[in-house]
């Protein structure tokens, strides 16, 4: 939930990494995400699952760059392109 | 005098919808306001920006719409003026916003709990003022609820729709309301059933995904009372089952339509299943929430953030959602439901620990908080006294009763929000918190953080041994594989007198 609304993105460079999330919650899982230079950031496909995006869990272990919204602590993004 | 106070903010609603269609909203909240006359009820509208209207009201008119503190000083003083039974907030959280509460459980290091604030509308249906700290707010005493339009929204008629149902809604026999439909997890099948027993008296229908979802067939979601326990997410149209690691989609916006029976209820424990996000600019399909209300449902209780259960029995979210059924099933409107549920939860905790105060700040009400659903027969009225001045009675006396609750509520009950600042742990408490992570199944490497008791001044007991906890040690945990699946825990361990005396585990269902 983020009360000032989507924040548009046009470039976010970072790594792309599986960790915990919501532990001991209802949405406790292995989840993925952006380690980028602002921060940490859940990281979502806007057009896939919030939960096993296959397309997601693709890109852990690469640096990648992504467009989309920021949502608090959740990237959606809308495109993925990796790096290395 | 007015019964129920609708609130907005007039500068929010121009800058979304312009002069044309702030026109066509008006218009359709006072034909609300007409109808609620028609049931007895005296309804007013109030901007919150206009300054005149909150001069008159000794209040404050909002600057800033998104300021949480502007909004709950303008709402406080419309009630200190008007003291209404209701109170209506019209909009989602981008006309009048969701208050900030601090989330205690928040877990800065990533892994535990991700959300630093628990957004809420709790603080407006409390008389302490503003704070971040929700333990300020565990005795609420007002009817309160929300008619969100559509964030980021242009066009006005899924909020001018919400309104017309509102003006038309009718109360219903009980028996309406004894069928339900019931979707969960299927890993949380047994608390699931245990809630559905509390409420219903049996678990017969409850639905399990998988297998179930997300398409339904036609009338498999038509009854009125709704109880949803899956997996959420932040901006999000779908609900999501689980078995072992796969979590299919188990319910979604698409398939929630043309399917929700006008006069629905639904309580919903999902993470986010009250996440109003701003469906228009992401360019995804509207809140499940939204889409209810805008097919007909009277109401729906969900959190705006993440939630808690414990895994066997009930606790946190289970039991809130309970409880607002509950009441409604006694005849209760959703405002007063929702009322009780907070006042039920906070009552029945000898002291609120971090999760509890989560929980209770982060669940919200998603409807006009008048509509009776279930019809009650009313007390014998007595000649020469008209039906709604008899209603007007008997509805003071309840409020006044609600009133007295929250007051006791918020002069007697500990809390633990804030985090215990150079707290040494003695060797017996270390050697029995890491007994009870092992216990858990908590992986090695788990750290406890402590949290202070605070009770309410004067509200001790004297002249004996403390017999109430001092403090609660908090472990939000990746629990060792069970059944080869890893589990998520939360464990909050009681403190007194230097022993730890008691604990409570929450799972991840």
């Amino acid at each position: 939930m983020q009360q000032q609304g989507p924040q548009h993105v046009e470039s976010m460079v970072g790594q792309v990494v599986r960790e915990e999330y919501g532990r001991g919650s209802k949405s406790e899982r292995a989840a993925v995400f952006l380690e980028a230079a602002s921060g940490r950031y859940l990281l979502r496909r806007k057009a896939g699952p919030a939960f096993g995006d296959a397309q997601i869990d693709a890109c852990v272990g690469h640096r990648v760059e992504c467009a989309g919204f920021l949502l608090g602590t959740t990237f959606l993004a809308e495109t993925i392109r990796v790096i290395e | 005098m007015d019964d129920k106070i609708i609130v907005t903010n007039r500068a929010a609603l121009l800058r979304k919808y312009g002069k044309t269609g702030t026109a066509s909203i008006v218009r359709a909240v006072n034909k609300l306001i007409a109808a609620d006359k028609k049931r007895g009820i005296a309804t007013s509208l109030v901007y919150l920006d206009d300054a005149a209207a909150m001069k008159k009201l000794k209040g404050v008119a909002v600057q800033n719409p998104a300021d949480p503190r502007e909004n709950k000083n303008a709402i406080d003083a419309v009630f200190k003026a008007l003291a209404p039974d209701y109170l209506m907030i019209l909009g989602a959280p981008d006309v009048v916003p969701h208050q900030d509460m601090s989330n205690p459980a928040y877990d800065a290091s990533g892994g535990g709990d991700d959300d630093p604030t628990a957004w809420g509308d709790l603080p407006y249906g409390c008389e302490a003022p503003y704070s971040r700290d929700p333990a300020k707010f565990i005795g609420p005493t007002r009817v309160v609820g929300r008619l969100p339009d559509l964030a980021g929204a242009s066009k006005p008629t899924y909020l001018v729709t919400l309104l017309t149902i509102a003006a038309g809604y009718k109360s219903r026999p009980g028996s309406d309301y004894m069928g339900y439909f019931a979707l969960s997890a299927l890993v949380w099948k047994g608390s699931t059933r245990a809630s559905l027993n509390n409420v219903f008296g049996n678990a017969d229908k409850l639905l399990l995904a998988p297998p179930s979802g997300p398409a339904y067939k036609k009338g498999e979601l038509k009854a009125r009372m709704h109880f949803i326990n899956c997996h959420g997410a932040p901006a999000s149209p779908e609900f999501y089952g689980q078995k072992g690691g796969s979590y299919p989609v188990a319910l979604d916006t698409p398939s929630t339509q043309g399917q929700i029976t006008e006069g629905t209820v639904a309580a919903v424990e999902c993470c986010y299943g009250g996440d109003l996000y701003d469906s228009i600019t992401l360019g995804l399909d509207r809140p499940i929430p939204q889409s209810y209300l805008g097919q007909g449902a009277y109401g729906y209780l969900g959190s705006t953030t993440i939630a808690y259960g414990p895994a066997d029995g009930n606790g946190s979210a289970d039991l809130i959602c309970q409880y607002f059924l509950l009441a409604l099933q006694d005849g209760a409107s959703l405002g007063r439901a929702a009322l009780l549920a907070r006042q039920r939860f906070a009552d029945n905790a000898a002291q609120l620990d971090p999760i509890d105060l989560k929980t209770i700040a982060q669940f919200c009400l998603l409807g006009d908080p008048a509509i009776h659903p279930i019809a009650v027969a009313g007390a014998e009225v007595p000649k020469g006294v008209a039906l709604a001045e008899a209603e007007r009675f008997s509805r003071a006396e309840r409020r006044a009763k609600l009133k007295q609750k929250g007051e006791f509520l918020a002069r007697t009950k500990a809390t633990a929000f804030q985090r215990s600042k150079g707290v040494r742990v003695s060797a017996t408490i270390s050697k029995a918190l890491s007994n009870i992570a092992k216990a858990a199944g908590i992986r090695d490497g788990h750290k406890f953080i402590a949290y202070d008791v605070k009770s309410p001044a004067g509200s001790a007991p004297r002249g004996k041994a403390a017999t109430a906890p001092s403090r609660y040690h908090l472990a939000i945990a990746k629990s060792k594989a069970r059944d080869s699946i890893p589990s998520g825990i939360a464990v909050v361990a009681k403190e007194l007198n230097g022993r730890i005396i008691g604990y409570r585990v929450y799972h991840q269902r």
